[in-house]
C-alpha cells in the first residue's frame, strides 16, 4: 500500500472524530466535509467509511439515531460521546508530537545533507 | 417506491452480507439514503442518470464495503440471541436457589414478592439485556420469561423441585 495511502487509513477516525465534535453528521455528509475541506487529499472509498463508524460506534465512541429526511427516507446522524471526545484528545496529541517528531528529524536529516 | 436502480446497487453489497434480519435492514437503508444522495449530487452536476449510477457505484466500492460490513457485524445477532436465550434460565435457577427453601419448596407468592433478592433477580433479568442488546425486544423477552417461570414455580407451591 503506497504511504499516501498507510497514512489517510490510519487517519479515518481522528478525523471523523472531529468532524462529528462540531455537530452530528449523517454517513454521506462525513464524506462530503472530509473531501471538500482537504481540497480532495482525503477522499475515501465511500463505503468504507460506514464499517469504520459501525466500529466505533460498538466501541462507545460514536452514538446514532434515525432522522428523517424528507417522505419515507431516513438518515442515520452519528454523534460524538465523552469517550469519544476523550479519544480525540488523545489522538490529537498523538499526530501533534508525531508531526512535530517527524519534522525535526527530517530538518535535521535536510541539514545534514546540504552540510554533506 | 424504491429506485429500482438503487435496490440493484444494494443488492452487490447485500450478496455480501448474511446478517441478523433486522441488523441487514438497518444497514440497507442506511447506504440506500447514501447511494441516492450520491446519485442526486452527481446528476446535479450534469451526468445523467446511467452515468450518475455508475459513478455513484464506483466512489462507494460497493463489494468491499459489502465484505467489510459482513466482517464487522457478523456474530452480534447470534451472540444477542443465545445470551438472551440464556440469561432468563440463569435468572430463574437463581431465583430457586435464592428464593425457596431448601428442601425444593416453593414459597407463598406474598412472600416471595417481599424478598428483595427476588427484585434483584427480577430487575437483572430486565436491565442486562436491555442496557446490553441493540434491540430491546430481546430485554422483553427475556423478562417475560423470567416473570412466566416465577409464577410457575409460585403456582406449583407444593410441589417439590
Amino acid at each position: 500500500m503506497p504511504l499516501q495511502d498507510q497514512i489517510r487509513k490510519g487517519s479515518t477516525e481522528i478525523l471523523i472524530l472531529s468532524l462529528l465534535a462540531e455537530e452530528p453528521m449523517y454517513g454521506y455528509q462525513i464524506t462530503q466535509e472530509l473531501r471538500q475541506r482537504s481540497g480532495g487529499y482525503f477522499e475515501m472509498k465511500e463505503g468504507l467509511l460506514y464499517p469504520t463508524l459501525h466500529r466505533m460506534t460498538q466501541a462507545g465512541w460514536l452514538t446514532s439515531e434515525w432522522r428523517p429526511a424528507g417522505g419515507a427516507r431516513r438518515r442515520k446522524y452519528y454523534a460524538i460521546t465523552e469517550a469519544g471526545g476523550r479519544v480525540l484528545s488523545e489522538q490529537t496529541a498523538e499526530w501533534q508530537t508525531f508531526a512535530q517528531k517527524l519534522f525535526h528529524l527530517l530538518g535535521a536529516s535536510a541539514k545534514a545533507g546540504n552540510t554533506a | 417506491m424504491p429506485d429500482p436502480d438503487i435496490e440493484q446497487l444494494l443488492a452487490r453489497i447485500q450478496a455480501h452480507l448474511s446478517l441478523d434480519r433486522e441488523i441487514e435492514h438497518d444497514l440497507l437503508e442506511e447506504i440506500r439514503s447514501h447511494l441516492e444522495d450520491a446519485a442526486a449530487a452527481a446528476q446535479a452536476q450534469g451526468s445523467d442518470k446511467t452515468a450518475a449510477l455508475a459513478e455513484t457505484a464506483a466512489h462507494f466500492g460497493l463489494e468491499e464495503a459489502g465484505a467489510e460490513l459482513q466482517g464487522v457485524h457478523a456474530g452480534w445477532g447470534t451472540a444477542d440471541a443465545v445470551i438472551a436465550a440464556g440469561l432468563p434460565v440463569l435468572c430463574a435457577l437463581a431465583l430457586r436457589w435464592l428464593v425457596f427453601t431448601p428442601n425444593g419448596t416453593a414459597l407463598g407468592w406474598q412472600q416471595v414478592l417481599v424478598r428483595p433478592a427476588f427484585w434483584v433477580v427480577a430487575l437483572a433479568a430486565l436491565l442486562v439485556p436491555l442496557l446490553k442488546f441493540e434491540r430491546w425486544r430481546y430485554a422483553l423477552v427475556s423478562w417475560g420469561f423470567f416473570w412466566m417461570m416465577t409464577i410457575v414455580f409460585a403456582l406449583g407451591s407444593a410441589v417439590r423441585w
